[in-house]
């Protein structure tokens, strides 16, 4: 293993009281989003880091009073190693046998296979023992009681979370299977990777990533009302996240003129 | 034909710098100067034109400008029509020599340019995140493979 497991515990912001940001780690990490549902007292969370998170992720869910074993679903918003490679080290530290996973039928399909070439392709020259983990067939852990199912979810799907629904939006560009997650009550956009703050958007050189697809992506989130935008990377914007989203769609099509 | 040396500014801020051959052995100091002084004077000038050469000498200087919408001007004050306004242009030059071949240089420099803004985000880029760039040193050898070699040594890399 090169990469320790980081202890250093996630710092984490409020950003209503159903809603939870931990900031992603430095390197290769992403931003993880808990959301909470007071009345059963089940939590959800939104991406999984890189697992070398793991351990911070948990020691701040502890002062939240949060227990992994109140965790009903995860969702991922696509398939790149610092959003997925997580979950291996949830499956080796705790058994969820109630959990679901929501997931696009590309990142299900890879999941299930335990396919390392697509999750950490080889041509970035890291793999998940890197980051101290093993990338196995989902069955294995489904044998294990890691996890009771995972779901595929498609286009215009909503996933209700106690109070919460998300909408699912199909949103690839920056891999073939990113999908954003809309709650179209609150106003709050989960894009992935594919929309950052301050007119910024995702890549598109990654295996699977399409300039012309990613921007068609972009366009729909920015024709969507968004107030609060949570990222796969950088803080959440927290007021009027459309006119950011908006910028981004500007500044990704003015590539189009190569 | 050889690219001698490159860089990357955004509002007037160097982001990414690399020479090739030093110009400071080939360009006297006031003149290169001077040079840099056009290329500043240029990126409003040309801004809305894309693509600007000015020869000199021995040597072409050779400007890419790429409009970027500014994070810092308050989104809230963009309109869906995607006002202009808002825009502040990402220049990049290079200094060749003056026999070099325009058309390869300019796709070459596009395709930097074009890769320069997939690599890095808009918002590192208005906050001049220099530290950040360096990263983008090898991609660029890449990206102008053997552009950056001079006739003479062209021939040493074949023999």
């Amino acid at each position: 293993m090169f990469f320790g497991r980081n202890p250093r515990k996630k710092t984490v912001r409020k950003i209503n009281p159903q809603l939870y940001y931990f900031a992603e780690y430095s390197m290769l990490d992403c931003n993880i989003y808990v959301l909470t549902d007071n009345s059963s007292g089940k939590f959800w969370i939104i991406d999984t880091g890189n697992g070398q998170s793991f351990p911070g992720f948990k020691a701040a869910l502890n002062d939240l009073d949060l227990n992994l074993s109140d965790l009903a679903g995860i969702m991922i918003t696509h398939e790149h190693l610092d959003h997925i490679l997580g979950l291996y080290a949830f499956f080796e530290d705790v058994n969820l046998p109630s959990l679901k996973l929501y997931v696009s039928p590309f990142t299900k399909q890879i999941l299930e296979k335990g396919d390392e070439e697509q999750i950490c392709p080889s041509s970035l020259g890291i793999s998940a023992v890197h980051f101290g983990l093993k990338i196995a067939p989902l069955s294995q852990f489904q044998e294990n009681n890691k996890i009771q199912e995972i779901q595929e979810v498609h286009e215009g799907d909503i996933i209700s979370l106690g109070k919460t629904t998300l909408q699912v939006l199909e949103t690839p560009g920056h891999s073939i299977g990113s999908i954003s997650f809309f709650d179209s009550d609150r106003k709050i956009l989960f894009p992935g990777d594919v929309v950052f703050p301050q007119g910024s958007f995702g890549r598109y050189d990654f295996p699977g990533g399409n300039l012309a697809t990613l921007i068609s992506s972009v366009k729909r989130l920015a024709d969507l009302p968004v107030d609060i935008l949570c990222a796969g990377h950088m803080p959440p914007v927290l007021t009027q996240a459309s006119s950011q989203i908006q910028l981004s769609y500007q500044n990704i099509s003015s590539l189009m003129r190569y | 034909m050889a690219i001698l040396e490159l860089a990357i500014l955004y509002q007037n801020n160097p982001l990414f710098e690399k020479q090739f051959y030093s110009t400071s052995n080939v360009l006297d100091k006031k003149i290169r100067n001077s040079l840099l002084q056009t290329i500043s004077g240029v990126i409003n000038e040309a801004f809305g034109e894309e693509i600007q050469s000015f020869s000199l000498g021995k040597y072409t200087i050779t400007v890419l400008t790429h409009p970027l919408g500014d994070p810092d001007n308050s989104p809230s004050n963009l309109d869906k029509s995607h006002n202009n306004s808002a825009l502040k242009p990402l220049m990049m030059y290079c200094i060749v020599d003056q026999n070099s071949d325009d058309k390869i240089v300019l796709k070459t420099m596009k395709e930097a340019m074009l890769q320069f803004c997939n690599r890095f985000s808009v918002y590192d880029i208005s906050q001049n995140k220099v530290k950040k760039f360096k990263k983008f040193d090898k991609r660029l050898d890449k990206i102008f493979g053997d552009l950056i070699l001079k006739s003479e040594d062209r021939f040493k890399s074949l023999f």
